[in-house]
């Protein structure tokens, strides 16, 4: 059986492509998984299974934490948000090739959308949505449950744009990936 | 002219700037960006406005409804409504049109929490509530008066740590705590249910503003950094241990069930400005208290222990940590050390009452985090 090695990617500092993010967001979501993975004892370069329709181990680094980050992403409910984020949209880009384009305000933050390409004129045409739920430290079941509220969340109507899960788990870790 | 995808993507831009200045605690920054962001994004979504077709969905419904989450940030509700009911009038797709519905609901509790006519003086604070269980104008006594008598244990409190008193573990407040910060409510109006509760002062016992007056600012203040979640800045605040878990724990207990309560709302004024904090349903929660320090593994993090039984035994004396005990469904025992601060106004009411506990195992015991009435 043929082992495979984790590709390497780094998460602190994150590489924002092609979305527009800034810089400060996107260092500010990689500080966030990384305070999540730490706060779970692992250190830079644990491998992080990415479970789908195409299964694949990505080895997660990131430059050391200062005590500013940590004070930073204090709150461990908003760092595990953003730090889910974070971790999706580089399992998103590593694993099913689809890149964050667009995004809008929703709540307290965005909501990210990601595609190939999009139509010149308008934004958010031919993308599909990326749903992310982030959980600190949580068995089978619990990851479950919460890939089943999102799809319930989406909704499976046929009208409704489509839609990438990705539940990420920093206790493993382990990300879930699943599409409409 | 810009065009609509330039405009959204400077919109987003001025968005990430606010966030990032809310993070870095410079709210008059994050509210200039926010202000931009929103005419940004207004000006996008107003380019599809009057294309109704299916065609220019879902660009036109995201735009809308993103521009209405934006004039929300800057409290203005009234844009928000206005943009979101554009946006339902289009052919927005099943999902989104969804999340505007909640949105609306969003922005109804903003103007829930408006004191509409009511002139409240410095010392006065009014308490909103929403939800299923709330009618226009009425409300289960229940779910009012037990949330008023957190709210009247909260000012005690409050009044006493800016008093520099030491923490009371038992009795009744003073008689110049309750000269000073009295609870008196109002007529009752409807909005959906709203009451100005009077903080009665009698004494000038603190520089600057009346007791009464610096309390209500306390309580909002405390309220907003722990909807936030802001954990660090409510510790600085509150640095003693027992009135830290005492806040928590009564803030927790007003907090919706998220069923016949959605929302709890406190607004006040402060130098003629109208300040709000709106409490959230219970969910994981974001700020917890810990009657020792557990160990911080991955266990720990893990296995916060839930059990739901009748509340009957309470033992205060025998042991240097205050203790409660349990007895579920199947007649087990459970022993809850209770922490510091929590046992007089959070957990002594609940005597006798069927309740959850939240906690995280030690040994044999659970070491309590939140305790909430049992509605089974």
């Amino acid at each position: 059986m043929e082992i495979r090695e984790p590709k390497t990617i780094s998460i602190l500092p994150l590489n924002p492509g092609s979305s527009g993010l800034l810089d400060g967001l996107a260092e500010y979501m990689g500080s966030c998984a990384a305070v999540c993975l730490e706060k779970n004892s692992h250190a830079s370069g644990v491998v992080m299974q990415v479970e789908g329709s195409a299964p694949t181990p990505l080895r997660l680094t990131w430059t050391e934490l200062s005590p500013k980050h940590r004070l930073t992403c204090a709150d461990i409910q908003e760092a595990t948000e953003y730090g889910a984020y974070g971790v999706a949209i580089l399992a998103v880009r590593e694993t099913i090739g689809k890149t964050v384009l667009e995004r809008s305000a929703k709540g307290p933050g965005f909501d990210f959308w990601v595609g190939d390409e999009e139509d010149d004129r308008l934004p958010f045409q031919k993308l599909a949505r990326l749903e992310v739920s982030g959980i600190l430290a949580g068995g089978d079941a619990t990851i479950q449950a919460r890939v089943k509220s999102k799809w319930k969340q989406v909704g499976a109507s046929g009208k409704t744009p489509p839609a990438i899960i990705a539940v990420v788990e920093f206790g493993r870790p382990m990300t879930k990936l699943e599409n409409k | 002219m810009s065009t609509v995808k330039e405009l959204h993507r400077d919109a987003m831009h001025q968005a990430d700037l606010a966030h990032d200045a809310r993070r870095r605690g410079n709210a008059e920054e994050a509210r200039a960006h926010f202000e931009k962001a929103f005419l940004l994004e207004r000006s996008a979504a107003e380019q599809l406005a009057n294309q109704t077709d299916s065609d220019t969905e879902p660009s036109r419904s995201i735009l809308l409804r993103s521009a209405a989450t934006l004039a929300l940030h800057c409290d203005q509700s009234g844009e928000a409504e206005r943009l979101v009911c554009g946006a339902l009038a289009g052919s927005p797709p099943a999902e989104i049109a969804e999340e505007l519905r909640d949105l609306y609901e969003q922005i109804n509790f903003h103007r829930h929490l408006k004191i509409r006519g009511i002139i409240l003086s410095p010392e006065e604070i009014q308490m909103s509530f929403v939800g299923d269980g709330i009618g226009f104008g009425i409300a289960p006594t229940e779910q009012v008066l037990e949330r008023l008598d957190k709210a009247q244990a909260m000012l005690y409190r409050i009044a006493e740590r800016k008093l520099q008193k030491p923490y009371r573990d038992h009795g009744q407040p003073t008689r110049d705590i309750k000269d000073s910060v009295s609870l008196y409510i109002s007529v009752p109006r409807a909005a959906s249910f709203a009451v100005s509760l009077v903080v009665g002062g009698k004494q000038q016992v603190l520089p600057g503003m009346s007791t009464a007056e610096s309390v209500i600012d306390e309580v909002i203040e405390c309220l907003d950094l722990f909807v936030n979640g802001d954990e660090e800045t409510l510790k600085e605040k509150i640095p003693d241990e027992a009135y830290y878990s005492n806040f928590v724990g009564l803030a927790k207990a007003m907090s919706p069930d998220g069923r016949e309560v959605t929302t709890v709302g406190f607004t006040a004024l402060k130098a003629g400005v109208e300040r709000t904090v709106a409490l959230k349903p219970r969910r994981p929660p974001v700020i917890t208290v810990q009657a020792i320090e557990a160990p911080s593994t991955t266990k720990a993090l893990t296995e916060q222990r839930k059990v739901v039984g009748l509340l009957k035994f309470a033992d205060s004396l025998e042991h240097r940590e205050p203790q409660i005990r349990l007895i579920d469904d199947n007649g087990v025992k459970h022993t809850i050390v209770v922490p510091v601060g929590m046992m007089d106004d959070i957990v002594r009411p609940l005597w006798g009452s069927r309740v959850i506990v939240t906690g995280t195992p030690h040994k044999n015991q659970i070491l309590l985090s939140d305790i909430v009435r049992s509605d089974g």
